[in-house]
């Protein structure tokens, strides 16, 4: 028994080392350092002096008055709107992939095979053309205002490029085939005879959705949403290239603090909030699933 | 309560053809009828019964429930339930949810709600389960909380999709009687496919066998394993010694001579078929041990060396070869195990049989 149990351990040790030392060396220790540095004062010309400081969270949740560090609610504030954005994204795609990726479960398998490898085929192209050609398209003197203009239906460009709104588009185009995929996976194995159970049973298609298949693809929804969240949150490339200086998310933030303002330690107490708040978020959303779903149990 | 008339479904196959699940099918299923349909996989069994709950269109036929034309009603607007073969019972729902489905869905008051389904729970003796979720049952209640769901919305016509297949011997002949039962109690039609003749034989007012999405014959139990209409049923139902030659007639007998030379005589009484090319069946429990060469009143002998003897039970399973080397296949009674200690490989002995026992069949090559 004794020798069983030791075998059965070096076995799952061997299994799991490799990827242990990996997240190890190059995630834990790195993110070690960050979480050093977030308690250290900014040197002046860039690095750390080794003190403990910590107006680095100050600066952000409004204790800091100092000789170089004061409060200032502009980071709140980017933090309220990423989360915004974020949020924004996971219902829109969604809502968009939700009704695609039913349709594709339903199909037979060599089409599902097919519209799969188009979901994914955006990958293929670098992710930073595909946001420029979205400049092309949304700045005041792209196609979709040079056919308005022609058209005569407005007088003036819209503003479409460095908004909100531009942002939310690039990161629903970005992130739908993340959303798209735990969905389709859920929804692909739920039982077709559950379906024509309750349409025997009485109900229309309405209800078959509204009572079997919307609760049985909960965890596909929560998986797609987190997926999607999280890389959201914390994105920078999207805001980078069609929010530009007006609309900063958390992560143009935290690069801008090192490698613009060489500010390390408040770029690391940035990245440690990011991390905290999505982390906090996620547990709180888990939660309330779980507790909707005790519900749903009685 | 169930009448269809020449319903036809056809299905494209992988290759680019088409299959013909039904072939201008038609049936009638009375009120408080037990019926089943039975037939080897892919003889339209399923194809039909999922035309009666409205899951599959008809290409063409017409289909009444309780006098109503019900041929292109969406499912959910017809007086029918089904019990799945899978059970599809809603993992996320509890029994007595599950159960309720159907009330809730017609709008059906709390109180009156909760009253039927405690009574649909009680009568499959499952009371006391309305909390639990399906994945905490066996198999066995699974199939109680299946049978439930259907029967509590009280359906003209309960359907069965092979409900009983999943369950392991002991049970299955357990939930055999049991269903037969509950719908003495109920007093609805039921109908029940299968693949299993057994299960057919023990449970049904009247067997409707299928083949190539045709009815191949329907009858009461008896009719259709003492008078199968074809070899295929002959086949299908029951174990069967099928002999194959040409008949001829000798006054009250009829007389087959097979390709190997052996004769085989019956009594022609209740045979349409006199002559020519033709089946006879017997059936493996109508043969007997005869104790000498002279075939008594109203028996024939036939003369067979013994390959095997299986006991199974209550009887013993005799595997014979005719002079031509024709298997022949016996069931006997033998309490006193006489064939046991006497009876050995390679022994000589005869098998005789009423005459009335043997059926002519119209020849297995049209089958």
């Amino acid at each position: 028994m004794a020798t069983a149990l030791a075998r059965k351990r070096l076995r799952l040790a061997g299994l799991l080392s490799p990827i242990s030392v990996v997240l190890g060396v190059f995630f834990l220790a790195p993110l070690s350092i960050l979480l050093v540095y977030a308690f250290l004062e900014p040197g002046l010309y860039g690095g750390v002096e080794w003190n403990f400081y910590h107006h680095n969270f100050g600066r952000i949740l409004g204790w800091a008055d100092g000789e170089y560090e004061v409060f200032d609610p502009v980071y709140l504030a980017i933090f309220a709107r990423s989360f915004r954005l974020a949020l924004t994204t996971v219902v829109i795609t969604l809502l968009l992939c939700y009704p695609a990726a039913m349709w594709v479960s339903s199909l037979p398998d060599r089409l599902k095979s097919f519209f799969l490898f188009l979901i994914t085929l955006p990958f293929f192209a670098s992710l930073v053309v595909r946001l420029f050609a979205w400049i092309l398209i949304l700045k005041p003197t792209g196609w979709i205002n040079e056919t308005l203009l022609a058209l005569g239906a407005i007088a003036q460009p819209f503003d479409m490029l460095y908004t909100e709104g531009a942002v939310v588009l690039g990161m629903v185009y970005v992130f739908v085939p993340f959303m798209f995929l735990p969905l389709y996976a859920n929804l692909e194995k739920l039982d077709r005879s559950l379906l024509e159970a309750s349409r025997d049973l009485g109900a229309g298609g309405l209800r078959t959705f509204l009572r079997v298949t919307l609760p049985l693809s909960v965890p596909g929804m929560v998986g797609g949403s987190i997926i999607v969240f999280i890389p959201s949150l914390g994105n920078f490339i999207v805001p980078d290239l069609l929010g530009g200086a007006k609309v900063l998310m958390i992560g143009n933030l935290v690069e801008q603090q090192f490698l613009q303002a060489r500010n390390w330690p408040f770029g690391s107490a940035l990245a440690w909030m990011v991390m905290a708040a999505v982390l906090i978020f996620l547990l709180v959303y888990v939660s309330v699933v779980n507790r909707a779903d005790a519900l749903q149990e009685r | 309560m169930i009448s269809i008339r020449n319903a036809s479904k056809r299905f494209p196959d992988p290759e680019g053809g088409v299959v013909h699940a039904l072939r201008s099918v038609s049936l009638d299923v009375g009120a408080r009828e037990f019926i089943t349909l039975l037939g080897p996989s892919g003889c339209g069994k399923t194809t039909l019964l999922r035309s009666i709950s409205g899951f599959e269109d008809l290409d063409e036929g017409t289909i009444a429930i309780d006098g109503r034309e019900m041929t292109h009603i969406p499912p959910n607007k017809r007086p029918v339930n089904t019990v799945f073969q899978n059970y599809a019972l809603f993992p996320h729902l509890t029994v007595g949810d599950n159960i309720g489905y159907g009330l809730d869905v017609t709008g059906c008051a709390r109180d009156e709600r909760n009253r039927r389904v405690g009574e649909a729970m009680e009568l499959v003796g499952l009371a006391g389960f309305d909390r639990r979720k399906p994945h905490q049952l066996s198999g066995g209640q699974q199939q109680r909380v299946a049978l439930a769901r259907a029967i509590v919305n009280r359906p003209s016509v309960l359907l069965l999709d092979e409900p009983l297949s999943a369950l392991d011997r002991k049970l299955r002949e357990s939930m055999q009687l049991e269903l037969k039962n509950l719908q003495h109690e109920l007093g609805i039609a039921f109908v029940f496919v299968t693949h299993d003749q057994q299960e057919a034989l023990t449970m049904s007012d009247r067997i409707v066998v299928m083949d190539h999405g045709s009815v191949q014959q329907a009858g009461p139990p008896t009719e259709v394993y003492d008078r199968p209409a074809s070899v295929f049923v002959a086949r299908f139902v029951g174990e069967g010694n099928l002999f194959e030659g040409e008949l001829e007639a000798r006054g009250d007998t009829l007389a087959l001579r097979t390709a190997g030379g052996t004769g085989i005589v019956l009594s022609a009484a209740g045979e349409t078929r006199r002559a020519g090319p033709a089946t006879v069946l017997i059936r493996p429990e109508d043969l007997e041990m005869a104790d000498d060469d002279s075939a008594a009143g109203g028996f024939a002998s036939l003369a067979v060396e013994v390959t095997q003897t299986i006991f199974v039970g209550t009887d013993f399973q005799l595997v014979a070869a005719l002079a031509d080397g024709t298997p022949i296949k016996a069931t006997i009674r033998d309490p006193s195990r006489t064939l046991a200690r006497q009876v050995q490989p390679g022994a000589h002995i005869r098998l005789r049989y009423r005459l009335d026992a043997p059926r002519v069949l119209a020849p297995a090559a049209s089958a």
